[in-house]
C-alpha cells in the first residue's frame, strides 16, 4: 500500500522542494561591495554619487561589460587610457559578452545583487531593465549643460517614465547604401530609385537588392506619412497611411528580387553582384572592405524611404556602490565628452557616429551615415514595441510573398498587435 | 515480371533512398567545409562548391595561430589573449572534469539505486526522470544563485572551471544515474554473491566486479557527459568572468557577431572543435552500441 503511494510522495515532496527553493531567502547574499536590490515595482533609488563635471582623484574600480567586436575594442581602448591619464587611480575591468549572452548575463547577475558597474548595451534594453531595477535613473547626477551637449534626438532614446535610464553613446539605424560603379549617382525619389535598378539590372547584377524585414522597412511607413505606434504604444498603422506603406513596400519587387531578415542582399552587394541594399550601418566597414570604401556611397533617404535610427547606450548598475559607482559614472559622462567622442568616431577603429553636438567627424562614409540619420526616423524604445516585431513582419510577407490585400494584412496584424500589446501591460 | 529483376529494382530503390538520406546528412558537413575553406570575404557562399574559388587553408591557420582579441584579461594587451591552445586546454579540463564526475557519481549512484533497497529509491529515480525532462536553461538560475553561494578563496565557486564541471555533472547525472542503472540491473547478482562469500567487500565487489563489466555504459556515460562539457556555452557565458578560464566553446559562440559572423573562420573552429569528440567517440565505438542498447531497455 505504502508502495503505491510512494510516487505520489516522491512529487509532493520535490514540489515542497522547489516551491522551498523559490522563496525570498534562496536570493544569495549580496557580495560585499555591492547593495543588494530588493524585488519591487518601484525603480531602484540611484547610486549616491555626486555629479562630476571634470573626472579628477577619482579611485574605484570601474567593470565594464560590453558586446563590441575588435575595432570598436581599439577605440574603447583610447578611451579608457584617456581617462585613466586624468583617473590614475582607477582601474578597468573590462568583458567583452557576446551580444545574445550580455543582457541574459547581465539581467542574472544584477537580479543577484552583482554585475558590472558600467554595461555598453542596446537601447531597447533600457526600459526593461529600468523596470526591473537593475540600472539606475542618472536624472539626479547629469546637469542640464551637461545633457545640452548630446542629440536631442539620441537623447529621447533614454528618457522612459521621466527617468534617464543610461547615456546614448552613439547613432546607428539603417541606411541606403550604394556600389557607385553599379549605379553613378544616388537615387532623388523611390521612383527614380526603381528606374535606376532597372536599367543596372543584367543577368549577373540586381541594380537594387531591397530589404523588406519589419525593421528594415517600419521607418518607411513615417515616410510616407503615417506612424507605427502613439507615444503610449497603442497601433496607429492600421490606416489608410498603413496601407500606402504595404504598397510601397509590394513595389520593392519592381526592383528584382526581395528580402526578408536574409544576408543574401549583404553577400550580393560584397560581391559586386547588387547596385544598392538597405543595411544596417554596423555593416558599413565590412561593406567598404569588400567592394572597396571608395566605391561605398551611403545615400541620403529617396523619398518617401526612411531608416530607424537607434542609439547604443552607457548604463550604470543599480547595485553600484561608493567609489566604483562615482568612478562608473564618471567615466559615463567622459564618454559623452567631445574628446572621447571624437575617439570613437575614429573610422579606422569604432567609426562611431557621435551622439554628442560638436564631434568634428572627416570619414566620408561616417559623415554621410550621420546625414542620412537625419533624415530617418527615431526607433521607439518602449517594451509594447515588442508586440510588433512578428505580427507586421508576416503581414509584409503576406503582402509581398502571397499577394495578400494589405488592407487584410494590416488588420489581422493590428490584432494581433492589440493583444500583444495588452500582454505585455499585464491586461 | 521475373522475381530477379524485382529483386534488382528493389534494391536500386533502396540504393537511391539510403543515397538520399546520405546527401541529406551530409550536405550541412559538405557546407562547413567548403565556407572553412572560402578565402573571400562574404557572409555565406551563395551557391555551394565543394572547392570554394581561391580556396585555402587561412581560416584554419588563423584560428590556429592568432590569439582570440576578444577574449583578453586585460583589452590593451594582445599577450593577455586567449590562444586555440589555452582554450583547448580549458576545455580539456571542464570536459574531462565533467566526465569524470558524472561517471563517478553516477556509477555508484547507479549501484544504489539497482543494488540496495532503501526508502525514496524509487522516488529518486523519478526525480532524476524529471530532471532529465528539464531544458538545461531551466536550471541556469538556481546553479548561479547556489554557486555564486559557494566560495573558492575569495571568489564565488560559480567563476571557476570547477564550478562549472559540478553545473554541468548536475545535468548530464541524471541520464548518467538512469543509463548505468539499468545496465547494472542486467548483471547477475550471483557474481556478486560469489565476490562476497570468498571475502570481498562490498566496495571491493563493486570495483573489481562490476565496474569492469560495466565497461560500455560508462563508455556511453563519458562520451555523453564530455560532450555536454565540450559543447556548452549558454551556462559558460553566463557564469564565468574571467577570460582565461574560457572555453573552446565559449570562443565559437564570440566569434557570432550581432550583425555580422566570419563565417570561413567560424566553419573551420567548428571543424578543428569537433575532432575531439570524433576521436573519443572512435575509442570508444565498440562500447557504445552495447552500452546504449542494454542500459536502455531495463528500467
Amino acid at each position: 500500500m505504502i508502495k503505491k503511494f510512494l510516487p505520489l510522495i516522491s512529487i509532493l515532496l520535490i514540489a515542497a522542494f522547489a516551491l522551498a527553493a523559490c522563496q525570498p531567502k534562496a536570493t544569495p547574499t549580496p557580495e560585499p561591495v555591492v547593495e543588494p536590490t530588493a524585488a519591487s515595482a518601484e525603480p531602484t533609488a540611484v547610486p549616491v554619487v555626486e555629479p562630476t563635471a571634470a573626472p579628477a582623484g577619482l579611485t574605484g574600480t570601474i567593470t565594464l561589460w560590453h558586446s563590441w567586436k575588435e575595432n570598436e575594442i581599439l577605440s574603447l581602448n583610447d578611451v579608457i587610457a584617456a581617462f585613466q591619464a586624468v583617473n590614475p587611480d582607477v582601474t578597468f575591468d573590462v568583458l567583452y559578452v557576446p551580444f545574445d549572452d550580455l543582457k541574459g548575463k547581465y539581467e542574472t547577475a544584477t537580479a543577484t545583487g552583482g554585475g558590472p558597474t558600467v554595461l555598453i548595451g542596446a537601447a531597447d534594453w533600457g526600459p526593461g531593465f529600468y523596470d526591473s531595477t537593475f540600472i539606475a535613473d542618472l536624472t539626479p547626477l547629469v546637469s542640464d549643460e551637461f545633457l545640452a551637449t548630446i542629440n536631442p534626438a539620441a537623447l529621447g532614446a533614454v528618457q522612459y517614465k521621466d527617468a534617464l535610464v543610461g547615456l546614448p553613446q552613439t547613432l546607428k539605424g539603417v541606411l541606403m547604401f550604394r556600389n557607385k560603379t553599379i549605379i553613378a549617382e544616388p537615387a532623388t525619389s523611390f521612383d527614380d530609385l526603381v528606374a535606376k535598378a532597372t536599367a543596372a539590372n543584367t543577368a549577373d547584377i540586381q541594380g537594387a537588392a531591397l530589404e523588406y524585414g519589419f525593421f528594415f522597412s517600419a521607418a518607411h511607413l513615417d515616410g510616407v506619412g503615417g506612424k507605427l505606434l502613439e507615444a503610449n504604444g497603442d497601433p496607429a498603422f492600421n490606416t489608410e497611411k498603413g496601407v500606402e506603406w504595404a504598397n510601397l513596400i509590394n513595389r520593392f519587387k519592381e526592383t528584382g528580387n526581395v528580402f526578408s531578415y536574409s544576408d543574401d542582399d549583404v553577400s550580393l552587394f560584397k560581391a559586386g553582384k547588387a547596385g544598392i541594399i538597405i543595411d544596417g550601418s554596423w555593416n558599413t566597414s565590412s561593406l567598404a572592405e569588400s567592394i572597396g570604401a571608395e566605391n561605398l556611397a551611403i545615400d541620403l533617404w529617396p523619398a518617401p524611404l526612411s531608416g530607424y535610427v537607434q542609439t547604443e547606450n552607457i548604463y550604470l548598475n543599480a547595485n553600484a556602490t561608493g567609489d566604483d559607482a562615482a568612478a562608473g559614472y564618471a567615466f559615463i559622462e567622459y564618454f559623452l565628452s567631445v574628446e572621447a567622442q571624437t575617439l570613437l568616431a575614429d573610422a579606422t577603429k569604432a567609426g562611431h557616429v557621435p551622439a554628442t553636438l560638436g564631434v568634428e567627424v572627416t570619414d566620408p562614409l561616417l559623415q554621410a551615415a550621420t546625414a542620412a540619420f537625419e533624415g530617418g526616423s527615431a526607433f521607439p524604445v518602449i517594451p509594447e514595441m515588442g508586440a510588433y516585431w512578428d505580427p507586421l513582419n508576416n503581414a509584409l510577407k503576406k503582402v509581398v510573398d502571397e499577394g495578400i490585400d494589405p488592407v487584410v494584412a494590416l488588420q489581422e496584424a493590428y490584432d494581433l498587435v492589440v493583444a500583444k500589446v495588452a500582454e505585455i501591460r499585464g491586461q | 515480371m521475373p522475381r530477379k529483376t524485382k529483386d534488382i529494382l528493389k534494391q536500386i530503390g533502396l540504393q537511391i533512398f539510403l543515397l538520399a538520406i546520405t546527401v541529406l546528412v551530409m550536405f550541412p558537413v559538405m557546407w562547413i567545409f567548403s565556407m572553412a575553406l572560402d578565402s573571400r570575404n562574404i557572409d555565406k557562399p551563395l551557391d555551394l562548391t565543394l572547392i570554394p574559388p581561391g580556396a585555402s587553408l587561412k581560416a584554419f591557420t588563423k584560428v590556429l595561430t592568432e590569439p582570440f582579441n576578444l577574449l583578453c584579461s586585460d583589452p590593451g594587451n594582445v599577450r593577455s589573449c586567449m590562444t586555440f591552445g589555452t582554450l583547448l586546454a580549458n576545455s580539456l579540463l571542464v570536459a574531462l572534469g565533467t566526465s569524470l564526475l558524472s561517471v563517478a557519481l553516477g556509477a555508484s549512484a547507479a549501484y544504489a539505486f539497482s543494488r540496495f533497497k532503501f526508502i525514496g529509491r524509487q522516488a529518486g529515480m523519478l526525480g532524476f526522470i524529471v530532471l532529465l525532462m528539464l531544458p538545461a536553461t531551466a536550471t541556469l538560475a538556481p546553479l548561479y544563485v547556489l554557486l555564486s553561494q559557494i566560495k573558492i578563496g575569495a571568489e564565488p565557486m560559480r567563476a571557476t572551471l570547477f564550478g562549472l564541471m559540478v553545473a554541468y555533472a548536475s545535468g548530464t547525472l541524471p541520464f548518467a544515474i538512469w543509463n548505468l542503472k539499468g545496465y547494472f540491473d542486467t548483471v547477475p547478482k550471483e557474481l556478486e554473491e560469489a565476490a562476497l562469500i570468498d571475502g570481498a567487500s562490498v566496495t571491493q565487489t563493486f570495483f573489481r566486479i562490476i565496474v569492469p563489466l560495466a565497461v560500455p555504459a560508462l563508455a556511453v556515460t563519458v562520451l555523453f557527459a564530455f560532450m555536454a562539457g565540450w559543447t556548452e556555452f549558454v551556462l559558460a557565458w553566463t557564469f564565468l568572468e574571467d577570460p582565461s578560464r574560457f572555453t573552446l566553446a565559449m570562443a565559437l559562440r564570440s566569434m557570432q557577431g550581432q550583425f555580422s559572423t566570419p563565417w570561413s573562420e567560424f566553419s573551420a573552429m567548428s571543424i578543428l572543435m569537433s575532432l575531439p569528440i570524433v576521436a573519443l567517440f572512435f575509442a570508444l565505438q565498440k562500447y557504445l552500441v552495447g552500452g546504449l542498447t542494454v542500459g536502455g531497455v531495463k528500467g
